[in-house]
């Protein structure tokens, strides 16, 4: 301390002023046991912390599961919390973790010029096509597309006719943007595989072939059973937040009503897109935990990467 | 340096043996002050009520009353 200023602090030597600790969760450690266990975690990794070593390792198995894919076209967040709600604090079963992956950004898929070769080799192609692949994203995080657009529209209309007559608002025209195509019914799978051993279309084909394999992919999928407990706390959330926007031009109604509807989507905190729920000392618990996941991720990073493939959509940065 | 040489010998089993010390609250950080304090509720509990007394009594006498200052002791203001 300078002198001079005429007063005097007493002097605390020898005692320390300051203590410091990061406090361990009892579930972390437990989880941590549990993954070294279970052979997950690698023990070279541990650094004296058990989550830290816990967060090594759910984010090794996020890259052994397509981590770097998904990163392509997703922007998602997986969260290891004592809490099932990421926006609040209430640790509601001391016993027990939460594994949720949400999106932070909707990625973006203009899949209408896809459609357009689609149907030029069977007119009920490009449904059956848009319905294998957004179906398979849908089972695993929500997509956002011409469904919810028309929900939106509906609920808008109603909403105008109580005001005074829909036509004094504009009312985006989302019935107009989707192709005609998408009326018809899919084909049948013996069908699909009959017209995809006839497309002499190799690219074609190859998205025909992904989008099947994708299909087969989420179907793997298996979400664990979540308590009463759980599903109260997300009884007044509003839907998960959707991880794709699917449009068949860009920005067009359909990417309206998402902008629009976009506005209040974290009005009421949403409900998780995936949750799981881990009792961290329970190797079969957190085995399931950890498959659900992997089965997640692939799905997702072959989304990913079969996005990237269909014409007239380059990636122009996530959709906002 | 210390850290490479630790990663490199470590073995599953002195992992899972840290992690039984601090489930167990054995392990040596967990036998800091501030490590006891966080795992004992009795101390949580005696230091709210010797929290709570020092509250009381400053409400009741000024602050400067409840013990003689220390020499050359700056009173807070």
């Amino acid at each position: 301390m300078p002198q001079g200023s005429g007063a005097l602090l007493s002097r605390l030597d020898g005692v320390a002023v300051e203590h410091r600790v990061a406090n361990e969760d009892h579930r972390a450690i437990l989880l941590a046991r549990t993954l070294t266990e279970l052979g997950v975690a690698v023990v070279g990794d541990w650094e004296g912390s058990p989550s830290k070593y816990v967060l090594c390792t759910l984010k090794q198995w996020i890259e052994r599961h397509g981590g770097e894919s998904i990163r392509a076209e997703f922007a998602l967040d997986a969260t290891l919390s004592n809490t099932p709600d990421r926006y609040s604090t209430e640790d509601i079963n001391p016993a027990r973790l939460y594994l949720t992956v949400d999106p932070e950004s909707a990625g973006y898929l203009v899949v209408g010029p896809t459609l357009e070769m689609l149907s030029q080799i069977h007119r009920r192609l490009p449904v059956t096509f848009y319905h294998l692949v957004i179906g398979a994203v849908n089972r695993c995080m929500r997509a956002y597309d011409y469904r919810d657009a028309l929900e939106r529209v509906e609920m808008w209309r109603e909403w105008a006719e109580g005001e005074g007559g829909a036509d004094q608002y504009e009312i985006p025209d989302v019935e107009s943007c989707i192709p005609a195509e998408m009326k018809e019914d899919p084909l049948k799978a013996g069908d699909l595989r009959q017209l995809l051993g006839q497309m002499q279309n190799d690219d074609l084909r190859r998205l025909i072939k992904e989008a099947l394999r994708l299909d087969r992919m989420s179907g793997r999928l298996q979400r664990p059973e979540i308590s009463e407990e759980t599903r109260e706390a997300f009884m007044d959330s509003n839907p998960p937040l959707p991880a794709l926007l699917v449009s068949f031009k860009r920005n067009d109604s359909i990417s309206g009503c998402f902008e629009e509807e976009g506005q209040a989507m974290l009005e009421v905190s949403p409900e998780p897109s995936f949750i799981v729920e881990i009792d961290p000392g329970n190797a079969g618990s957190v085995r399931e935990a950890l498959d659900a996941l992997a089965v997640l991720c692939e799905t997702m990073a072959a989304a990913s990467r079969l996005v990237a493939l269909l014409p007239g959509n380059r990636a122009e940065g996530q959709y906002p | 340096m210390r850290r490479t040489s630790r990663k490199s010998k470590i073995t599953r089993e002195a992992v899972l043996g840290e992690l039984a010390l601090m489930a167990e609250g054995r392990h040596p950080e967990c036998n800091t002050i501030t490590g006891r304090f966080i795992r004992d509720p009795e101390l949580q509990h005696a230091s709210k009520i010797l929290h709570d007394a020092i509250q009381a009594e400053y409400y009741r006498q000024p602050a400067s009353d409840i013990m003689q200052s220390p020499p050359a002791w700056l009173l807070p203001a």
